[in-house]
């Protein structure tokens, strides 16, 4: 069911004008560019137990920017056709910065900015190792797209291991106040206590 | 244009901090992508966004907060024009060579996009972050989709003025217009505030465009650093060809024909296109929808509290339609 509800939020992200980027760009795209990041993110959500409200989101979120990434690194150098030129280069790079501004415009609506930090960080490190790789024409261009889905999957259990963390954070913190709010009132009472009290209370098993 | 009214106006410190700020962001710890920015950024520009982040900022005070969001809107605006010319093919940009041109298309691709996270990253860690975060996410979007729909129309005869202005809305007056909001998000200015110069912006940003789109026919190639009515020439229905499609004269099955068969008779024809043009009028029926829209961002200005940037943004308006370049 989530799994569902991931795609089809995916598909509104692809859609353009009453167009998908299916219908404008000559571009291959496979089942795994749609499905791989969503059940990664519910994977690493159900192993650090986390919601799957909060996973999906995650998920949504890795999955854009997947796209984004991977239909800039698609975009080709020759052209030879002005058809050509407009679907496999044009509008690729426009579909690309298209799905960029949905992937911020997701990360705000849904409060997720947090996480931002580290999909920059993504960002920056493929786009340096791209450039860098074409300079000096290194072989990372020839496996670019596996190494944006590894880079992406990479950043995406840092994103789980933050996001985790404040889970957590929020439970502990939650039963911390639970605890503050059943003993105060008794604290303040200002008994005071003795040392023979305190040994007493020592021996006991339980406090 | 602003850098001289930030010159008049005793914004040219905050401008000049600005330029400093940008080349030491730029200086990032990835060479090949760090030189070609620094190279993008110094072969010129008119700085008109961050001039307007300066300016809205200084209205509250916040012209020094406001220095790194005007480099970000430059950053955001530079990336935007890195990526614009690989999809227009184009060679040159301010007399120098594109980065498309001197590497390659995916190359300048990438540093296009370092410099636009870069751009993101600064923002993000802003005061009031947060709302200018999806500020320009929308804006992103807004300007991808207006670029889209540019390449879907090219060289559409049937264009109207309502399809030119949902491209050129998007394409130079939302950035203006959320350079402008954004001076005054930095500076946590009243919603209603921050809309109000939002509005000033917008139409600043669509008399701009008018007027740039207007002196894409009448300037020399020397002057613009591109071949006049090259716009023209790559299929652009801009306002002044689609007011003279719309009217009824001896040449205009000529014009339709030519622009339809993209030009087969070359720079002649296009050039033949562009004196139909002038001669139908074209340039000064632009021209008064550009007065329209300063006369807009005028009222707008007078709707601010009283403070000098007012007398700044009105110069500014006055200077858009005047400028020659």
């Amino acid at each position: 069911m989530v799994e569902q509800v991931m795609l089809k939020e995916t598909v509104e992200m692809i859609r353009i004008n009453h167009q998908s980027v299916f219908d404008l760009l000559d571009v291959p795209f496979y089942q795994e560019d749609f499905v791989f990041f969503p059940k990664l993110a519910l994977a690493l959500g159900e192993a650090v137990e986390m919601t799957t409200e909060k996973a999906s989101k995650i998920g949504v979120l890795s999955e854009i920017i997947h796209l984004s990434s991977k239909i800039h690194l698609m975009i080709a150098e020759d052209t030879p056709t002005v058809q050509k030129e407009r679907q496999q280069m044009q509008l690729p790079i426009l579909v690309g910065d298209l799905l960029y501004g949905r992937f911020i415009n997701y990360l705000t609506v849904h409060n997720l900015e947090q996480y931002l930090p580290l999909y920059l960080q993504y960002l920056k490190n493929l786009n340096s190792n791209a450039a860098n790789s074409l300079r000096e024409q290194t072989a990372w261009q020839k496996d670019k797209f596996a190494h944006q889905v590894e880079m992406l999957a990479a950043m995406t259990v840092e994103v789980f291991v933050l996001a985790s963390a404040e889970e957590r954070r929020e439970l502990l913190s939650a039963k911390a106040k639970q605890m503050v709010t059943e003993k105060l009132p008794a604290w303040v009472e200002k008994k005071i206590m003795s040392l023979a009290e305190l040994e007493s209370l020592a021996e006991t098993e339980k406090i | 244009m602003f850098k001289m009214l930030g010159q008049a106006y005793g914004m040219q410190k905050n401008l000049n901090k600005v330029e400093e700020f940008l080349n030491d962001f730029m200086t990032f710890n990835e060479p090949y992508i760090s030189k070609s920015a620094l190279e993008v950024l110094s072969s010129g520009g008119k700085r008109v966004r961050p001039t307007l982040v300066i300016l809205t900022a200084s209205a509250f005070g916040q012209e020094e907060k406001a220095i790194p969001l005007a480099a970000a809107m430059e950053l955001i605006h530079m990336s935007s024009l890195i990526h614009d010319d690989i999809i227009d093919g184009a060679d040159t940009r301010r007399g120098m060579p594109t980065l498309n041109v001197a590497h390659s298309r995916q190359y300048a691709l990438h540093t296009g996009d370092y410099v636009l996270t870069k751009a993101v990253e600064l923002v993000s860690e802003q005061p009031n972050g947060q709302r200018l975060l999806s500020v320009i996410a929308d804006l992103s979007i807004e300007m991808s989709l207006g670029e889209i729909e540019q390449l879907r129309t090219m060289y559409d005869v049937e264009q109207t003025v309502e399809d030119y202005n949902y491209r050129i809305d998007r394409k130079t007056a939302l950035l203006m217009a959320t350079s402008c909001q954004a001076g005054a998000l930095v500076a946590y200015a009243p919603e209603e505030l921050a809309d109000l110069y939002y509005q000033i912006g917008h139409n600043l940003g669509m008399a701009f465009q008018i007027k740039d789109d207007i002196l894409d026919f009448e300037t020399s190639a020397k002057k613009l650093g591109k071949p006049a009515g090259e716009d023209l020439a790559r299929g652009i229905m801009t306002l002044p060809t689609i007011l003279v499609l719309q009217k009824d004269f001896a040449e205009r099955e000529w014009l339709i024909n030519a622009i339809k068969q993209r030009f087969p008779g070359g720079r002649a024809e296009v050039n033949r296109a562009i004196e139909i043009i002038k001669e139908q009028n074209g340039l000064e029926a632009a021209h008064e929808y550009s007065l329209q829209y300063v006369a807009e961002a005028k009222k707008c200005i007078a709707l601010l509290p009283e403070h000098p940037v007012q007398k700044t943004l009105l110069a500014g308006a006055d200077y858009i339609i005047e400028r020659s370049f």
